[in-house]
């Protein structure tokens, strides 16, 4: 039986990491630190992660082009962080953390999750893994119900202060 | 379920729905490395969209882009690209104000669309930072024009060696389809060679100096193109984005006419106004329903004519001059030097307007009162059916010349439907008048439905004059054709007729045609000169003469041989002359002997020629002159092996323009030839 769950955990193993692998060049990688943010509508969020150059030449952060498919049209957009700010990334070195991109989502956007698909580019097009990010909408409490929650949170202070008082 | 089982099913569903798996299966986009334009006021980017992803896009669009964050210009947003199959690419063309862009810095690309999937409408954005290009140039060559369909010049690309390819746009009205008519080279002459696909649109170009350019037809009014130079190393990628014709303006029913004419003062070719009249009852005055001022090549719409007309407008070419008023009304003057602001439009008894004096005036007026104080007054005739005849008549009583032309041109235009003996002509250049420089008129109408479409063009005056080939060599008795190509001061080209051209020269080593067609008569250079008559512009090019004698010529020799022995060489003679020695190399091949190879060397003193040649059995004496036609000489020999067995040679070598031809004989043999020049 161990014999048969070692060949089941090569096979696991070669489906996660060396299947999905077998289409790119894995040349140049990336990271993102939080690729998974709740969001409210209307909001805009940004991404930040590490940029891996393992190809033989030294390139520059707007050598870089990061590409966004698979999503939603009228829920998100997205806009190029990477790059605003030009910094060197030398042949076989990571970045430090730095901004890559920022995701929008609409305004009146309904609750969900909202998956995109992100795909690094050099100049040289070489492309990355693709790396999937959520935006996980919440709720927007209307506002009568901020209201209502912040005159409940004076009132128990105000229990609270009052009993505080009263035991001293 | 057995072992296997179990591994085979995990493995399925492991694979399935594997998040990597999924990725690498759907559709996704990326770039490659694009093609930029940047010219004045805007950039054009083509670039190419991949799908990398491992699905096929489907009824994939490109909704927005921006380039530094400046919203493309290109007004057919969306763009339907169609389906793009995994692993597949398409051109997309973006045009954007290139205001603030910096040439060689780096600018952000961002492009947004849709695309079909499995699980409805999705989007995507690329991104690309792009370095913009110097103004006007592109992979080693530069552009200096950019224009549409109503541009005739639609593109111009110079190659680092000054080389010139003029891309040439025409509107085929028959459905709308834009197409590439002509390409240019400098210093070589028009290509001729298409490769048409099955739409009749060219999709390969060959130029006359090798220059291959490929035409792709992303959509009928977007072309990329794609170019390389004769020895590869020069590239061009671009595209041509050609607006689509405006419905509107297809099928309006209207017949437009436009007469043009050079424009000297002008320092744009978009000054001139147009003013649209529409007819009134008969005898009327016209009535003025739009006065425009629109670019060069612009198209635009006219209102629909009124109920019960003829369904005709009249489109002039005022001249602003604020010392005139308007002209009478049926009989149209316009004083030169006395130009009207105000459209000389009235309507006939029949309806129709008679424009024919204000485009007459107009013209002449544009031209920038060459012969001032000259007076045309023409009474334009009742529109029937002779109406051409009387027009010329008109145009010959006014001593207009040439112009009668014109005049035929609008008396047909605008004759009754039913009376109208063409539907549809464009009048080439054909006027001059003393000096005038040629007119252009250009009209175009069609019976049931009437269309119509408007057409300025008022070239400017001819600045200078490209004669092409501009140098050439040629031997006596060969030709060159020299095209010339007249361009305004903004290196536009201007159309003239051939008429309007005279070719001369001063020089006696050639004579040359009205056609430019240039005959080597003599040894030397010659200069020659084209002018074009209205401008008195002129263009020169150098042709140099060779004399015929010195060059390779190559061939078959037979020797005959008696009694019963013919045998047969292939030569090759080369024959190089300077102004003391020839030398005459000459290569033999044949028989079953190995190629032999005999140079010899003579003198030449002033035009006497001496040359010793030893054929092998014997050295032949020649003697021969030069002439401005080629070379004759003739000589004689005898053997030296055995000098007195009387066998002596005499032989005879001339040459011309084409071939070298020769016999020599002996006693007991001889031989002839004729050899061609390589």
């Amino acid at each position: 039986m161990r014999v048969r769950w070692n060949t089941t955990l090569l096979l696991i193993a070669f489906c996660f990491i060396v299947a999905p692998m077998r289409s790119f060049a894995d040349s140049i990688s990336f990271t993102i630190i939080d690729p998974s943010q709740a969001v409210t509508a209307g909001q805009t969020v940004q991404f930040a992660g590490t940029i891996t150059n393992g190809t033989s030449i030294d390139l520059t952060a707007s050598d870089f082009f990061l590409n966004f498919s698979d999503y939603d049209p009228a829920a998100l957009s997205f806009a190029q962080l990477l790059g605003l700010d030009n910094f060197p990334i030398p042949s076989g070195t990571t970045t430090s953390l730095a901004l890559l991109f920022s995701a929008t989502l609409a305004p009146g956007t309904p609750r969900g999750s909202y998956s995109a698909i992100v795909t690094l580019q050099d100049v040289n097009d070489h492309l990355s893994v693709p790396v999937t990010i959520n935006l996980r909408v919440a709720a927007v409490p209307e506002p009568e119900t901020v209201t209502y929650m912040i005159l409940g949170l004076i009132s128990i202070f105000a229990v609270v202060a009052q009993r505080s008082m009263n035991i001293a | 379920m057995s072992f296997w089982s179990r591994i085979l099913s995990g493995t399925f569903l492991l694979v399935v729905f594997s998040p990597g798996w999924a990725q690498a299966q759907a559709a996704q986009f990326s770039t490659e490395s694009p093609a930029l334009l940047n010219e004045t006021t805007h950039v054009v980017v083509s670039l190419p969209l991949v799908n990398t992803g491992g699905s096929a896009a489907a009824n994939v669009r490109v909704t927005s882009g921006t380039l530094q964050g400046a919203a493309t210009t290109t007004t057919r947003l969306p763009l339907d690209l169609g389906d793009i199959a995994a692993k597949e690419a398409t051109e997309i063309g973006l045009t954007f104000p290139n205001v603030g862009l910096v040439p060689g810095s780096k600018h952000l690309l961002t492009v947004q669309g849709t695309y079909i999937s499995g699980t409805g409408t999705r989007g995507f954005t690329v991104n690309r930072f792009v370095s913009i290009p110097p103004t006007g140039s592109i992979d080693g060559f530069t552009f200096t024009s950019y224009g549409n369909k109503n541009d005739p010049l639609a593109l111009r690309a110079r190659d680092q060696t000054g080389n010139v390819i003029d891309f040439y746009a025409q509107k085929d009205d028959s459905g709308g389809v834009v197409a590439l008519t002509s390409i240019q080279v400098k210093n070589g002459a028009q290509a001729t060679f298409f490769e048409l696909d099955a739409r009749q649109r060219p999709t390969r170009i060959i130029a006359p100096n090798g220059s291959i350019v490929h035409l792709t037809w992303a959509t009928d009014t977007h072309i990329l193109i794609e170019g390389v130079a004769p020895d590869g190393t020069l590239h061009v990628k671009t595209a041509v984005d050609v607006p689509a014709m405006s419905s509107a303006t297809r099928k309006r029913p209207a017949v437009a006419a436009i007469a043009t004419g050079c424009n000297p003062a002008s320092s744009s070719n978009a000054t001139s106004k147009i003013t649209v009249t529409q007819c009134g009852p008969p005898g009327s005055d016209a009535r003025v329903l739009m006065n425009l001022d629109p670019p060069l090549g612009s198209s635009f719409d006219l209102p629909a004519p009124p109920s019960g007309s003829p369904g005709v407008y009249a489109a002039c070419i005022p001249v602003p001059d604020p010392n005139s008023g308007e002209q009478a009304v049926n009989t149209c003057k316009s004083v030169l030097g006395k130009t009207s602001t105000v459209i000389h439009a009235v309507c006939n008894l029949k309806g129709y307007f008679t424009i024919i004096c204000d485009a007459i005036a107009s013209a002449v007026a544009l031209l920038g009162n060459p012969i001032a104080g000259i007076e045309i007054a023409v009474q334009c005739p009742s529109i029937v059916r002779d109406a051409t005849l009387a027009c010329l008549a008109l145009g010959a009583a006014e001593k207009l010349g040439d112009v009668s032309g014109v005049i035929d041109a609008f008396c047909r235009a605008f004759m009754p439907a039913a009376e109208r003996a063409v539907d549809s002509f464009i009048l080439q250049p054909r006027a001059s008048v003393n000096t005038l420089p040629p007119i252009t008129a250009f009209a175009t109408s069609q019976i049931a439905p009437p269309v119509g479409d408007f057409r300025i063009d008022i070239p400017k005056c001819i600045d200078h004059i490209d004669v092409r080939p501009i140098e050439s060599s040629i031997k006596v008795g060969e030709t060159v054709t020299l095209e010339a190509f007249p361009f305004d001061s903004n290196n536009n080209p201007v159309s003239v007729p051939a008429s309007s051209l005279t070719w001369s020269t001063r020089d006696s080593a050639v004579t040359v045609n009205d056609r430019g067609l240039v005959t080597g008569v003599a040894p030397g250079t010659a200069t020659v000169t084209v002018v074009e008559k209205a401008s008195e512009k002129e263009g020169k090019a150098k042709v140099e003469v060779g004399d015929s004698f010195t060059g390779s010529w190559a061939g078959t020799v037979t020797i005959n041989d008696p009694p019963d022995r013919v045998r047969t060489f292939n030569v090759t003679a080369a024959i190089l002359k300077t102004a003391t020695t020839i030398r005459v190399t000459v290569v033999w091949v044949g028989d079953g002997d190995p190629a032999e190879t005999r140079t010899e060397a003579g003198s030449v003193n002033g035009r006497k020629i001496t040359l010793n040649y030893d054929a092998g059995e014997g050295a032949v004496h020649f003697e021969g002159t030069l002439s401005a036609d080629g070379l004759h000489i003739s000589g004689t020999g005898a053997d030296p092996i055995d000098p007195l067995d009387g066998d002596k040679w005499s032989g005879v070598v001339n040459t011309n323009g084409r071939n070298l031809t020769g016999h020599a004989s002996g006693k007991e043999s001889s031989a002839t030839w004729t050899l061609t020049r390589q």
